[in-house]
């Protein structure tokens, strides 16, 4: 009895997209397949791995879990939308800095939630870090280089706040 | 995994949702979709239609009031973590939440979903026995409230009715102030394998009062402990009858689920020890 299309009105990365999908397309296969934007990686397609880890409102959420229908009307960043420019986001220069990658399969999903973390979370602590990234899976790291990578951003983070920061970034970007 | 063709249409109102699921048998209500979505793209859930309830006002209010707590069916999980008032209140559904998955998860799952998913090992499910949780539902045709003990009908199976909309969850009495949550986990997927949620006052003598004890995870349905319960009124809290009464709160559960993986003499077992560690941690110290 229903139209299986929608008509779904999001900004991705700041720029407004209108587009027509069946009804059933995940946000995952909006950004990957209607969008070009493949840098949001699926791994499990079950909701467990967090590889697919992108932005909604604000929030880091698994875009293989969410339709992109719920999306309309959203806000959604994606890893390609990390960076300003040429100016890369604490956490990319993090995770450089301290190699918090192997394989690099799962970093996209990786950064998106570790900066999700440090905008909302203040907490240096292991366990705390940790905690957040239950929502991640990494087959390679671990996790022992991701957690010194989420302490530097915040370390980043911190120091980006203060303006003696200038000359860090093209350190660690080099 | 892709889940069938659906229709797909937004509700802006309860009334506008619940015109929609009167008109089509095979429509769902989709919230927050983290049981639902995973459901579809099994295809073990094939709805027409799914009606987004997810942007409906009404169903986002947190109402905390002394002697009634009201939560909005649409009220996501990380949003019961951050209220001071339900914190003082009520911590012991920040702690069953804070528990549940992980935060991308808790970005997006509802307390009625979980309400409506009816999974026996809802974390959710022991915090809403041991209160006496009251569920309020509305249908085209009218309204009415189902106390929990007519709640859980089966695994997976609430008393909720195919057109009807759960629109809040209240929690009636003035809930007693010690509380508590405990949960062992799978080691995989992070489901409970026993949850307990336990409340209770203690008397200026130190003799318990009102006591409210549930289990989640561990039997066939997720319980209400109430020997348990009705054991220790009156009696101190100490270390026998903690031991006393999480084995008798342990037998008020079923336990035929046997997947082999955790035989249910095991199941048991774990009910009893999280019981136990449940009221150790509202014992005086
Ligand atoms: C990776 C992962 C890990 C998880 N781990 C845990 C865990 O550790 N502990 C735990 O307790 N849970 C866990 N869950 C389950 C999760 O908590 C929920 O089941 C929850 O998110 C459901 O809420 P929802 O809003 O997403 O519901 P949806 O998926 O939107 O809906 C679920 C069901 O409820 C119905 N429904 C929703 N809202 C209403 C309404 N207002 N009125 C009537 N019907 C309605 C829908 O039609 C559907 O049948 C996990 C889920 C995932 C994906
Ligand atoms: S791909 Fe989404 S959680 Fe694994
Ligand atoms: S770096 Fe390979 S999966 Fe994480």
């Amino acid at each position: 009895m229903n139209d299986s299309k929608v008509t779904i009105n999001l900004s991705v990365n700041g720029q407004d997209t209108t587009v027509r999908v069946p009804s059933r397309t995940l946000l995952s296969e909006l950004l990957r397949d209607t969008l070009g934007l493949t840098g949001t990686h699926v791994g499990c397609d079950t909701s467990q791995c967090g590889v697919c880890t992108v932005w909604m409102d604000g929030l880091a959420v698994k875009s293989c879990t969410i339709l992109a229908a719920q999306a309309d009307q959203s806000a959604v960043v994606t890893v390609e939308g990390l960076a300003r420019g040429i100016t890369l986001h604490p956490v990319q220069r993090a995770f450089q800095a301290e190699h918090g990658l192997q394989c690099g399969f799962c970093t996209p999903g990786a950064m998106m939630l570790a900066a999700w973390y440090i905008q909302h979370h203040h907490e240096t602590s292991e366990t705390a870090i940790r905690e957040a990234l239950d929502g991640l899976i990494c087959r390679c790291t671990g996790y022992e280089n991701i957690v010194r990578s989420v302490q530097r951003a915040l370390a980043f983070q911190q120091e980006d706040e203060t303006p003696v920061a200038a000359g860090r970034e093209e350190e660690v970007s080099s | 995994m892709i889940a069938a063709e659906i229709g797909y249409e937004r509700a802006k109102t309860i009334e506008e949702a619940l015109s929609l699921l009167s008109q089509d048998v095979d429509a769902k209500l989709l919230s927050g979709g983290h049981s639902l979505v995973p459901l579809m793209k099994l295809r073990l859930a094939q709805p027409s239609t799914l009606i987004d309830v997810s942007k409906i006002p009404e169903l986002r209010t947190l109402d905390v009031e002394s002697e009634r707590i009201t939560i909005g069916a649409g009220v996501r999980y990380f949003e019961l973590l951050g209220d001071t008032r339900l914190e003082e209140l009520m911590p012991v559904i920040a702690q069953a939440t804070s528990v549940i998955a992980d935060p991308q998860v808790r970005h997006r799952g509802t307390i009625g979903g979980a309400a409506v998913h009816a999974d026996p090992t809802s974390d959710l499910a022991a915090v809403f026995l041991a209160l006496e949780a009251r569920f309020h539902i509305r249908s085209a045709a009218g309204r009415r409230i189902v106390p929990i003990e007519d709640w859980y009908l089966a695994p997976l199976t609430s008393a909720l009715e195919r057109d009807e909309m759960l629109v809040a969850v209240e929690f009636p009495r003035p809930i007693p102030r010690r509380q508590a949550y405990v949960k062992f986990s799978h080691p995989a997927s992070g489901y409970a394998l026993a949850g307990v949620a336990a409340i209770m006052d203690l008397t200026q003598h130190g003799l318990v009062q009102g006591a409210g004890i549930a289990v989640t995870g561990a039997a066939t349905m997720p319980f209400r402990a109430s020997t348990a319960e009705a054991w220790l009124q009156g009696r101190p809290l100490n270390a026998e009858s903690v031991a006393m009464a999480a084995q008798v709160g342990a037998d008020d559960g079923t336990y035929d689920a046997d997947d082999g993986q955790y035989p249910a003499v095991y199941r048991k077992n774990l009910a009893r020890v999280m019981l136990a560690r449940a009221l150790e941690k509202l014992a005086p110290q």
